[in-house]
């Protein structure tokens, strides 16, 4: 029973990012969260983790635009296809 | 005929003028490639330009040439198969895990000083954040930007780019191992 309880920083770190979907079953919960009791490391990066999704949801992404050069190609590419 | 030509050419005009940046920004944040997105969207205006006789004008300009875009780019995933390399595979050896599939020392998570309040109101934060972003793979960023910019939940990111579950944890899984370990040896350790 304790063997079973027990997985690897690379299972629960996998296990802290499907949390955030509220994906793991109640086995998955409770590995989890004895394992954050025990590994140091694990809850760095779940701290760590939740910093990062701020803000990555916060940052504005700049929003790409198309060039002059980019549209009077594409205008040109319009008319072209309609004289055909 | 020459009259003709120029009400053509007028509308043409118009139509890249007004919705050209808003198709682009949308393929961007989904294919994580300029100059395919480019290309996507100048195959939107000729193939709207072409079916204009079958535009009835029951929906609006705008949004028949986004339906079209979006074919064009489901089309795109359909057709893209992901190489191994760039999902990865759960069993890889990485990086950041020894044998035992714990920290290996030298990636294991250090402390990060800086409080989260200030950190998200600096600007030179979010540069390095962009620098990090930057260094993952294709598929990578077109998880993150459809999670955290079109703010999409799982299911719908795994439809759009035509993923398996599984292959989704192990992107994002990986994305965020590296992009975590870039901001500690980028910003956290250096300062």
């Amino acid at each position: 029973m304790f063997v079973k309880i027990m997985i690897t920083c690379k299972k629960a770190t996998e296990y802290i990012l499907k949390s955030e979907d509220g994906d793991l079953t109640n086995s998955q919960k409770r590995s989890l969260w004895f394992h954050l009791i025990i590994c140091r490391m694990c809850k760095r990066f779940d701290r760590q983790n939740t910093l990062l999704n701020a803000a990555l949801n916060k940052k504005v992404g700049a929003s790409s635009k198309l060039s002059d050069d980019d549209k009077n190609k594409m205008i040109r590419s319009m008319v072209e296809e309609k004289n055909d | 005929m020459k009259q003709q030509e120029e009400v053509g050419e007028h509308q043409a005009t118009e139509w890249v003028n007004t919705h050209g940046d808003a198709l682009y920004a949308f393929a961007v944040t989904r294919i994580k490639d300029k100059e395919l997105s480019k290309d996507l969207v100048q195959e939107t205006f000729i193939a709207a330009w072409k079916g204009f006789k079958q535009f009835r004008g029951e929906a609006s300009v705008k949004s028949w040439l986004f339906s079209i875009l979006k074919n064009k780019i489901a089309d795109h995933f359909r057709r893209q198969k992901w190489s191994a390399t760039e999902i990865g595979d759960y069993n890889d050896q990485d990086p950041f895990f020894d044998a035992h599939e714990h920290w290996a020392k030298t990636t294991s998570p250090k402390t990060w000083e800086d409080g989260a309040d200030t950190l998200l109101e600096n600007q030179e934060f979010y540069k390095v954040l962009d620098y990090c972003q930057g260094k993952l793979n294709t598929i990578q960023r077109a998880v993150f930007s459809l999670k955290y910019v079109e703010e999409m939940g799982t299911d719908m990111i795994t439809d759009e780019l035509n993923l398996s579950q599984a292959n989704y944890w192990v992107i994002m899984h990986r994305a965020k191992l590296q992009l975590r370990a870039c901001m500690e040896s980028n910003w956290f350790i250096t300062r």
